[in-house]
């Protein structure tokens, strides 16, 4: 088995090499700080097994940030057998930094010069030959993006993993001082720490502790050799007028740049390019920050407009197949494995699935803002802004993730070298609306809100949620993290065109988890939240709906009877009427053969009564769904006798039997176990508007926001029992008020973050007191924003229509 | 933070053009061919001297 490490500068290109190499996709895209954990992937090529690991981008191999100890610590505890260090052949010079550093730690080393074809357009050449000959490594040209030198790179990597103890190590010389420091400094370790270094090169352990390297020092352990480097260092800063540690890099600077000017020739000077003239419009100080609202708002806008055809249509396929499914059992049966499919899995799963569309759109936005190298843009605009709450705008970042989802987010923290940073933007993350609510907003807004203001309205919650952050920011930034933020710097990539591959790989990637959390997190909470809410089965009833559902069909009936007379027919007519429409009631669309029993005159009659309810029933809903069908009673008399039927008798034993139902529907689920655990939040959550229902669908969001919805459809079904026609949009509004909506949002978008981002947070802060601090000052923080609006909305009764 | 300065390649002595200072806010600067956004209090730290283009 051959390990093979990856190392590069951020935004060089090389996870666009992993993937290319072993096939699988990674997330790429062009701002520095994707790649944050270390990837690995085995494969074989003509008969050697070889792992190759994606380390994450750093520009040298200092202690002082959490990737370059990662980096750092992969190669000398791990040793990979050759490390591939991917040069950005247009920042050369800047690349070979790191590729010195890495020489110094004595691996095998194959350099891969990216971007070769970049380069070229913007005028510099290489004479790859004499480069790789003056830092005496190899040097394979490479197009990663087209697939360019990956067989050539991955046969030079084997070969000098092969050749890897013929080579001695390829040192920059640091000048005599220096270097007499180094050598009696390894004599030293030698003497005293020869197992130390059986596991690390003593020029290089040397070399760190002249730069005063906290991690090895801490290592080391050993007085004597400490002293000694304490003691060189302080001589060399006198001597030489600086740090040890700032020379020894102007020395490899040096050593790189000599190499350059030999190998490397810029034939064309481009100061201004096209990428600095877009630059000076969407980062001008009066543009730049509208700019940035309206590429956000216009993302949400299409997210919105685009994804609702798709989304109807995947509306329509669950309707069709909850259909399909009931239609095994007869019609009006009780039984708990219907109920567990159609009112459970599909109702839960359908519900989160539905809003698939809607993700892909979002994340196709964020994808080419990222690809594109708007992402870094967006940094600098934001430092300013962000340097008022106590970060800087390297913080934006991970809070642009955040959109897409709060987990990599946090994960993406890790660019950040202060832990106060750190910390800081962590907590504000969830407050950064993820996709994850998305399908919450999808749903509500559409309901309570007319086309002209959903986007707005989404656009605002958006808004909401980062003025908190803010808000957040500056009260943590003078009480628990008090402190400085650490200097901007970052590399403003050049703006690239996004390859197609790449944003719909973007787009795809969270689509696909969203689809297999869809499938088994959503699809487990379904069922365990369809059980909640079915179970216990309430066996005695407060009101005795049989008794009730009797009534109303005796009511019926006597209403049909005053047919017979209205339409002057005999008694033996009247009858046979009665017993056809109560036939077509409980069998709906049957139709009974004629009474041949009947005079022809009379039979005629009925037939003919009943086409034209028929008619008039096919009119009602032919107007309800738009269209229209022209009047065809010409007899009036008939005409009056069937719209009295359909008014006076059928719609109100109808309107009453869903009543009953609805009544027993609803006390049965206040009977359940979610039901209870509902009402005991109600209590608490009365103020805030939201009933037993909503305070149950928040429990789903626990688990995961998506549930929320997947909850509501299970309620709103269960409680709709065979009735439901309707869509669940329909359902809630008339159940809420705008205001209570608008609550119910706020509500989600502050508070109870999910399981997810709360394992994330304690996994990186390293503290379960951070992250449940962050837990409960957010939901604190939701609760008393809900409470406020809604409180205030009801004092002056906005939105209670 | 100066090392991490100067493995960005920012280091006593490179010759730097500033491609952006809108007298507020981060400033961009390019050096060896790459374009670095420093954040203004880091840029203030840096002294320069002005050389011809």
């Amino acid at each position: 088995m051959i390990k093979i490490a990856l190392t590069g500068n951020p935004n060089s290109g090389r996870t666009t090499i992993f993937n290319k190499i072993t096939g699988l996709r990674r997330p790429v895209g062009n701002y520095p700080g994707v790649t944050v954990r270390k990837e690995e992937a085995a494969f074989v090529v003509d008969g050697v097994r070889i792992k190759i690991i994606d380390l994450p981008g750093t520009y040298a191999l200092t202690p002082y940030s959490e990737e370059e100890l990662v980096v750092r610590s992969f190669i000398l505890e791990e040793k990979p057998d050759v490390v591939v260090d991917v040069l950005d052949a247009s920042n050369l010079e800047r690349s070979l930094y790191l590729a010195t550093q890495l020489m110094e730690l004595d691996v095998p080393l194959v350099l891969a010069l990216n971007m070769s074809d970049e380069a070229k357009a913007r005028g510099i050449e290489f004479d790859l030959g004499m480069l790789s000959k003056l830092i005496s490594t190899p040097i394979v040209p490479t197009v990663a993006l087209r697939g360019e030198g990956m067989k050539q790179l991955i046969s030079q990597a084997l070969e000098s993993a092969s050749k890897s103890k013929e080579r001695g190590p390829v040192t920059v010389n640091y000048g005599r001082d220096i270097e007499d420091a180094l050598e009696s400094l390894v004599q030293l370790i030698q003497q005293e720490q020869g197992d130390f270094t059986g596991r690390y090169n003593s020029r290089w352990l040397a070399a760190k502790l002249l730069e005063n390297d906290r991690d090895i020092i801490g290592k080391l352990g050993n007085e004597k050799i400490l002293a000694a480097a304490e003691e060189a260092a302080r001589h060399l800063e006198t001597l030489l007028g600086d740090r040890p540690e700032i020379i020894m890099a102007e020395r490899r600077y040096g050593f790189i740049s000599g190499a350059c000017q030999e190998a490397v020739r810029t034939t064309v000077e481009t100061r201004h390019n096209l990428s600095d003239r877009v630059d000076d419009l969407v980062m001008n100080d009066a543009l730049g920050i509208p700019i940035l609202l309206l590429v956000m708002y216009a993302i949400f806008y299409l997210t919105f407009t685009l994804g609702e055809g798709p989304q109807r249509a995947i509306e329509f396929l669950f309707n069709r197949l909850s259909v399909f499914v009931s239609s095994f059992w007869a019609a009006g049966a009780v039984n708990p494995l219907k109920s567990l499919l159609v009112e459970g899995i599909i109702g839960g799963v359908g519900g989160v699935v539905v809003f698939l569309p809607n993700i892909l759109f979002l994340f196709f936005g964020i994808a080419l803002l990222e690809d594109t190298g708007y992402t870094a843009r967006a940094a600098f605009i934001m430092d300013r802004l962000m340097h008022k709450i106590g970060l800087h705008g390297k913080s934006f970042i991970p809070l642009l993730v955040g959109f897409g989802c709060s987990v990599p987010a946090i994960i993406a923290t890790r660019t950040l070298e202060n832990r106060r940073d750190r910390l800081l933007t962590m907590f504000i993350i969830p407050l950064i609306s993820c996709g994850g609510r998305f399908p919450i907003y999808a749903l509500i807004i559409p309901a309570f809100f007319s086309k002209t203001w959903q986007a707005p309205v989404l656009w605002m919650i958006y808004v909401i949620g980062i003025v908190l952050a803010v808000i957040t920011a500056l009260i943590l930034n003078k009480t628990a993290l008090k402190g400085k933020s650490d200097p901007f710097v970052m590399e403003l990539p050049p703006y690239r065109i996004p390859t197609a591959r790449s944003v719909l790989f973007h787009m795809w990637q969270p689509g696909w988890q969203y689809l297999r959390k869809a499938g088994t997190v959503i699809f487990g909470a379904s069922i365990i939240l369809w059980a909640l809410a079915a179970f216990p089965h309430k066996k005695e009833f407060e009101q005795n709906y049989s008794g009730q559902r009797l009534q109303a069909a005796a009511a019926f009936n006597s209403g049909l009877d005053s047919l017979g007379p209205r339409l002057g027919l005999s008694a033996a007519g009247s009858e046979t009427l009665s017993a056809q429409l109560a036939e077509r009631r409980n069998h709906p669309g049957s139709r009974p053969p004629a009474d041949k029993n009947g005079s022809a005159q009379q039979t005629a009659l009925i037939s003919e009564f009943l086409s034209v309810v028929d008619g008039l029933e096919k009119q009602t809903r032919a107007r309800a769904s738009g269209t229209s069908i022209a009047a065809q009673a010409q007899d009036a008399d008939l005409y009056s006798a069937a719209s009295y039927y359909l008014e006076k008798v059928k719609h109100p034993y109808q309107e009453r039997l869903a009543h009953i139902n609805r009544l027993k529907q609803r006390e049965q689920l206040s009977y359940s176990i979610a039901g209870k655990i509902g009402r005991a939040l109600e209590t608490v959550v009365r103020p805030l508007g939201f009933d037993w229902k909503i305070s149950t669908a928040l429990l789903g969001g626990l688990a995961a926001k998506e549930l929320v919805v997947a909850q509501l459809g299970i309620i709103y079904a269960v409680e709709e029992g065979e009735q439901g026609e309707h869509t669940l949009r329909e359902k809630i509004r008339e159940d809420y008020s705008p205001l209570v909506a608008v609550c119910v949002l706020l509500f989600l978008l502050i508070g109870t973050p999910c399981m997810a981002t709360l394992a994330v947070v304690r996994k990186e802060s390293e503290s379960w007191g951070w992250a449940l601090l962050q837990w409960g000052w957010l939901t604190a923080m939701a609760y008393l924003v809900a409470l406020v609006v809604y409180q205030v909305g009801n004092f002056f009764g906005l939105g209670l229509g | 933070m100066r090392s991490r300065l100067v493995s960005m390649g920012l280091l006593q002595g490179t010759t730097l053009e500033v491609v952006k200072n809108s007298g507020r806010g981060p400033v961009i600067v390019s050096i060896r061919g790459s374009r670095l956004v420093l954040g203004r209090g880091m840029a203030h730290k840096i002294i320069v001297d002005s050389i011809e283009p």
